[in-house]
C-alpha cells in the first residue's frame, strides 16, 4: 500500500487555484523532494495532506486514512515556521510529544537538541530563529511515522546546521516510512534525495527518480529546476 | 486525550492566571491590613500612609480589572493556540476539534469561575468588620433557612440550579467568543477584526433569538403551580435555553475548525 495517495486535489483561495486537480502517490522508503517555486503549491498540498487546511476537491489517503486522527498518528511535520508554544522549553516540548505521540523518542530527542548545542531548559521565546527551527526538528524527526512531512526545513539554519539536519533526516527514518522535503534550497537536499517531484501552478510537471533524470537530462536536479522553472 | 489536553492547557494558562489571581489576593489582604493597622495608629507617618494608597490603588484597578484580563487572555489563548502559529502544532496532534475545544473551554472556564470567587472573596476582606464573619456565619445562613422553609423550597436544590445555570453561562460566553474567532479565520485577511465583527453579529443574532422566543412566552397564560415547583420550572426551563444556546456555539465552532480549517 502507497503512504500518500493524492487524487484530483483541488484548492482554490478566492480567485486563485493553488491546487488544479493535483495526483500524487508516493511508496514507502522513499525521501522525496517536492519542488516548485514560490506560490506553485507546494506548502497549500502539504496543509491539506496533515489536515491544516480542507481541499475543495478531491482525496487525500495516508497510509489508507482520510485526514483524520488515525492520518495525524501516522504524520510527523514539520511547518515552515515556529509553532511551539514560546514559553515552552525544550524540556516542555519533549514532555509534551510524549504525551501525544506513542511513537515518540524522548530520548533520541533530547540526545538531538544536546548535540546540537540548544539550551535545554531556557524558554523557545529566548532562542535563536535557527535554534528553534533545530529543536522542531529534533522533535519531529524523533517520532517513528510512517510519513514525514517536512515544509522548509533548513529554511533558516547555517550550512553546518543544514548537514546535521539531513544526516539526522536520513539516518533517523526508516523503509517503511517515507520523507516529503518541500525546499527551495535544492542543491543542498539534492544528495539524501530519492525521488523528485516539481510543482508548477498546482499540478505535478514531473515525478521521478534522482537516478533516472540524472541519467536521462545529463545534470543535476539543480541544473534541471532552473532549467524547467526559468 | 482530553485530559491529558486539558493538563497542557492548564500548564500555559497558569502562568499568568496564578499570579494574577495570586496578586489580587495579596493586595485585597494587605490592603485591608493597613487600613487596620492606619486606623489603629492615627498618625504613622506619610511613607505608611503613602504605601497603603499604593496598596488600595494596586487593589482597586485589580480588581476592577481582573475580569477583564481573564476574559482578554482566555480570547488571546483560544487564537494563539488553535488559529496563530501555534495552531499548526494544535491541529495536527492525533485529536479531535472536539477534543481540542473542549480542553480549552473547560480550562478558561475554569479560571473565570476562580477569578469570580477570588473577587467575591476579596471584597468580603474589604468589607471585614468586627462581628462580620457572625453575621457571615451564624445570621445570614439562619435569614437564608427562614425564607425557603417559609416558602417551603429546597435550598440545596435551588443552590444546585443557580450554580449550574452560572457555569453553562460563563460557558455559553466563552463558546461564543470561540464561534467568533472561528469564523473570523475563513477570510483571507484581517481576520481579528472579522472575528470581532463576527462576535457583534453573533450578538445581535442572540438577542433578536431571545426576544422572538420569549415575546410568544409573555402571552401563555402561566399554568397555576405552586412556588417551588413554578421556581423549579423557570429555573430549569432557563437552564435548557442556557444549554442549547451554549450548545449552538460550540457546534459552529467545532464544524468551522473542522470542516472548514483555514490555516493558511
Amino acid at each position: 500500500m502507497s503512504v500518500l495517495e493524492c487524487r484530483d486535489l483541488t484548492k482554490r483561495f478566492s480567485s486563485r487555484t493553488a491546487l488544479d486537480r493535483l495526483n500524487l502517490t508516493l511508496p514507502a522508503g522513499r525521501i522525496v523532494g517536492l519542488l516548485g517555486p514560490n506560490g506553485s503549491g507546494k506548502t497549500t498540498l502539504i496543509k491539506i495532506i496533515c489536515g491544516l487546511l480542507t481541499a475543495d476537491e478531491g482525496t487525500v489517503l495516508v497510509d489508507g486514512h482520510a485526514p483524520g486522527i488515525e492520518a495525524k498518528r501516522r504524520i510527523a511535520y514539520l511547518p515552515d515556521r515556529p509553532a511551539m508554544g514560546e514559553w515552552m522549553s525544550p524540556a516542555d516540548l519533549i514532555a509534551y510529544f510524549a504525551d501525544f505521540y506513542p511513537d515518540f523518542q524522548a530520548e533520541t530527542a533530547a540526545e538531538m537538541i544536546t548535540r546540537l548545542g540548544v539550551p535545554f531548559d531556557g524558554p523557545v521565546r529566548a532562542l535563536s530563529k535557527g535554534n528553534r527551527e533545530k529543536v522542531q526538528l529534533s522533535l519531529v524527526m524523533s517520532r517513528r511515522a510512517r510519513l514525514y512531512l517536512l515544509d522548509e526545513p533548513i529554511g533558516g539554519v547555517d550550512p553546518a546546521a543544514r548537514d546535521f539536519i539531513l544526516r539526522t533526516i536520513i539516518s533517523n527514518y526508516n523503509q517503511n516510512s517515507t520523507v516529503l522535503i518541500s525546499t527551495h534550497l535544492i542543491a543542498d537536499v539534492e544528495n539524501v534525495l530519492d525521488d523528485v517531484v516539481f510543482i508548477r501552478e498546482g499540478q505535478i510537471l514531473l515525478h521521478d527518480s534522482v537516478d533516472n533524470l540524472r541519467e536521462q537530462h545529463g545534470k543535476s536536479i539543480d541544473l534541471l529546476f532552473r532549467e524547467v522553472f526559468a | 486525550m482530553t485530559f491529558k489536553l486539558i493538563k497542557h492547557e492548564f500548564r500555559a494558562t497558569r502562568r499568568l492566571m496564578l499570579p494574577l489571581l495570586a496578586a489580587l489576593l495579596a493586595t485585597s489582604l494587605l490592603t485591608r491590613f493597613s487600613a487596620d493597622f492606619l486606623t489603629a495608629v492615627g498618625d504613622p507617618g506619610g511613607f505608611f500612609v503613602m504605601l497603603a494608597g499604593l496598596l488600595s490603588t494596586t487593589y482597586s484597578v485589580l480588581a476592577f480589572s481582573a475580569g477583564f484580563i481573564t476574559a482578554f487572555f482566555m480570547a488571546q489563548r483560544f487564537y494563539r493556540s488553535m488559529l496563530g502559529d501555534e495552531g499548526y502544532l494544535s491541529f495536527t496532534l492525533p485529536v479531535s476539534v472536539h477534543q481540542l475545544v473542549l480542553s480549552r473551554l473547560l480550562v478558561a472556564v475554569f479560571w473565570f469561575a476562580l477569578s469570580a470567587l477570588i473577587e467575591i472573596f476579596a471584597v468580603f476582606a474589604m468589607l471585614y468588620e468586627a462581628g462580620f464573619w457572625r453575621l457571615l456565619t451564624e445570621e445570614l445562613p439562619g435569614l437564608v433557612r427562614i425564607f425557603f422553609v417559609d416558602f417551603d423550597l429546597n435550598f440545596t436544590l435551588y443552590a444546585l440550579e443557580w450554580a449550574a445555570i452560572a457555569v453553562v453561562m460563563l460557558a455559553s460566553g466563552v463558546l461564543m467568543v470561540y464561534a467568533s474567532f472561528a469564523t473570523g479565520q475563513l477570510f483571507k485577511r484581517n481576520r481579528l477584526l472579522m472575528s470581532f465583527l463576527s462576535f457583534l453579529g453573533y450578538v445581535l443574532f442572540s438577542q433578536t433569538l431571545i426576544v422572538i422566543i420569549s415575546l410568544p412566552l409573555t402571552s401563555i397564560p402561566m399554568p397555576d403551580l405552586d412556588l417551588a415547583v413554578g421556581l423549579h420550572v423557570v429555573f430549569l426551563l432557563f437552564l435548557l435555553g442556557t444549554v442549547l444556546y451554549a450548545a449552538f456555539y460550540y457546534m459552529v465552532t467545532v464544524f468551522l475548525l473542522g470542516r472548514k480549517l483555514n490555516l493558511e
